[in-house]
């Protein structure tokens, strides 16, 4: 069992809800997007082109995050998502320099939008604050990286490890269209309006996940760097991330 | 050329101006821990460093960085000179553990300030055994040459003059500082996501660099321990200082200007995404060409000229430039290193800029500050020892 994600590019609209509802779900400050949607831009006018990328954590197969961590703060569990403890977690970034797709984040720093909704919202000690849109079941599991998170520890997303670790055994798809899963589908999945995403059990050949992959070419980011990523992307005539510094210009053209 | 022959062993120097470094030294802790009261109270926050369209690790980890380089270069340029049995090294020995020492305690001082539960690192990195980690074998080496430095000190001051010191301890603390130091390199040089760092040979650019901060450090504390008067210091200490100590140090700089020299080229030559962006950036930054010009080659032309290298205010103007130099190259590898933002699409649209905030500064100034205490108080403690001795 390995869950995994797919992400349709040519379907997804960049609409952003699945940010917000990643948001909503995890209790995540404003700007703390660990479900995020970029947006590129290439060219100029009028050959200009915008394109989109959304980008969870992508729970690799050989993270690098894990692999410098020394605390074995982050570790993947036995069905395949990488989550961090936040009980060993030391806070000392090291993850978020190794991770080559920039999904984690350390909330004791300046806020991501100003003003800082810490302080108008705040607790004694941990946790850091307390969200006004907080959910009567808010799951607080820090073992996992779920919850509001402490101070001065490192946070990603979790698959909605909350969610998914309930999921019936053996289910190869988590499928938001199935009552009987739909409680168990992580938040960015349930939401995404287009159903862009898929997400399901990667280690079974007759998921919907793996025959996406099969049939329409799966691909995933920076395969170079050997992280082995558990998030697809079907590309189609669709978008590819740029290089950058093609067409973004730097500090001194702007 | 040094003379490597049976040496007369004189007393250790004791700093003629220990008021004025317990003074700066005194007056920077009093600054620095004002000046971290923000940290205390407001937590990271109080940083410019973050997760978006800031730095990941900002001044200080350069800070720590900087001085654990410095501590371990210490050791190695005083370790070598004591098992090559260098003439004029004796008295230079316990001083210079001291120094590394006082390095060593500011590095981690600037570390545990940037940690955001520095007290859980003490048993959650031994107990969990991360062996992958390069942290973790990071906190073995340190553990293990910080103990074997504290031996070392402690057995130079239990020694008497004229018996030489422990040859395997010398050995064993010269590999310590060797691993802590290819360790502290791979930290930066494993990661292949990060092209500006990564490099399997970033370890021997590291040596390079300590070998460099650790001489200059050396000739510079000499030279403040006995004033500035190289007729105070014993014969074979003031030969070693006139005549191989600066033939010594414009070696290892004509070394580090390569290396350098080579670390810029191949970035500025370089297709990889990430790579070549940043030293495009890096050599348009005024810092650099003062690294460059004033840093690195001026004390090249001091230290050439044969009249004026032997004179303690030109090796020790030649020391403070090269030790600054350092510091700005430290910096630029390890905020250059992050400059390109990873995949944050137009949120960031260029290069991440940074800019230390007044708290970050605070600890720069606290942990080179604690150096020069910890340095002071110590040379204080020899001299009440040898005073009863």
């Amino acid at each position: 069992m390995r869950w995994g994600m797919v992400i349709d590019l040519e379907k997804c609209t960049g609409c952003q809800a699945c940010t917000t509802a990643c948001a909503m779900e995890n209790n995540r400050l404003p700007g703390e997007s660990w479900q995020d949607v970029l947006f590129y831009q290439e060219g100029e006018y009028p050959s200009a082109q915008l394109k989109w990328f959304p980008r969870p954590c992508f729970h690799c197969e050989n993270p690098s995050c894990m692999y410098v961590c020394p605390t074995r703060a982050t570790y993947k569990t036995d069905d395949g998502v990488v989550l961090i403890d936040w009980n060993k977690c030391i806070g000392c970034k090291y993850c978020m320099i190794a991770c080559p797709y920039g999904v984690r984040f350390y909330t004791d720093e300046k806020p991501l939008v100003e003003p800082d909704i810490k302080e108008t919202f705040p607790t004694e000690g941990d946790p850091q604050w307390e969200p006004p849109y907080k959910k009567p079941d808010t799951v607080e599991d820090w073992k996992r990286g779920v919850g509001i998170q402490p101070h001065g520890v490192v946070s990603k997303c979790t698959f909605c490890y909350h969610r998914i670790s309930n999921a019936p055994p053996g289910v190869a798809d988590l499928d938001p269209n199935d009552p009987e899963l739909v409680e168990y589908v992580p938040a960015c999945v349930r939401t995404c309006a287009p159903t862009a995403r898929y997400f399901g059990d990667l280690d079974n050949p007759h998921s919907t996940v793996r025959k996406l992959i099969a049939d329409k070419r799966g691909g995933r980011l920076l395969d170079q760097t050997g992280n082995k990523p558990q998030v697809y992307y079907l590309t189609g005539e669709g978008g590819a991330v740029p290089a950058f510094g093609e067409g973004q210009p730097t500090e001194e053209e702007e | 050329m040094m003379n490597v022959q049976t040496q007369t062993f004189a007393r250790t120097a004791i700093p003629r101006n220990l008021g004025v470094l317990f003074f700066v030294g005194g007056l920077g802790l009093l600054i620095g821990l004002g000046g971290l009261f923000p940290l205390f109270l407001e937590g990271h926050r109080m940083f410019n460093t973050g997760s978006m369209d800031k730095m990941v690790w900002g001044i200080a980890v350069v800070t720590y960085a900087y001085l654990a380089l410095a501590s371990f270069g210490v050791t190695l340029v005083t370790m070598l000179g004591s098992l090559f049995r260098l003439r004029g090294c004796e008295p230079l020995l316990m001083p210079n553990l001291l120094l590394a020492l006082a390095l060593a305690i500011g590095a981690v001082a600037a570390l545990a300030l940037e940690l955001g539960h520095p007290v859980r690192a003490i048993w959650a990195m031994p107990f969990n055994l991360q062996f992958r980690s390069p942290f973790y074998w990071m906190g073995i080496a340190w553990t293990a040459y910080l103990a074997l430095l504290l031996i070392a000190l402690g057995l130079s001051f239990r020694s008497s003059p004229g018996k030489p010191f422990n040859r395997k301890l010398g050995v064993l603390l010269v590999l310590a500082a060797l691993g802590a130091l290819t360790v502290q390199a791979l930290v930066y040089g494993l990661m292949a996501m990060r092209p500006v760092w990564f490099s399997s040979t970033l370890p021997l650019y590291f040596l390079i660099g300590a070998v460099l901060v650790g001489l200059s450090l050396i000739v510079l504390f000499t030279h403040i321990a006995h004033g500035f008067d190289a007729g105070s210091m014993p014969e074979d200490t003031r030969r070693l200082m006139a005549d191989g100590v600066p033939t010594a140090l414009l070696t290892i700089l004509v070394v580090y200007l390569l290396a350098t020299a080579s670390r810029v080229v191949t970035g500025l030559w370089s297709n990889l995404d990430g790579h070549r962006i940043v030293y495009e950036h890096l050599i348009r930054s005024g810092w650099f060409h003062l690294e460059v010009w004033v840093g690195l080659l001026l004390p090249v032309v001091l230290l050439s000229l044969r009249k004026l290298s032997a004179r303690p205010a030109v090796q020790s103007c030649a020391a403070v430039l090269l030790l600054t130099a350092a510091f700005i190259g430290r910096y630029e590898f390890i905020i250059g290193g992050q400059r390109v933002p990873l995949f944050k699409g137009t949120w960031v649209p260029g290069l991440i800029d940074y800019t230390p905030s007044v708290t970050e500064w605070m600890v720069s100034v606290f942990a080179f500050s604690l150096v020069l205490a910890l340095y002071a108080m110590g040379s204080r403690m020899i001299g009440f020892i040898q005073a009863r001795g």
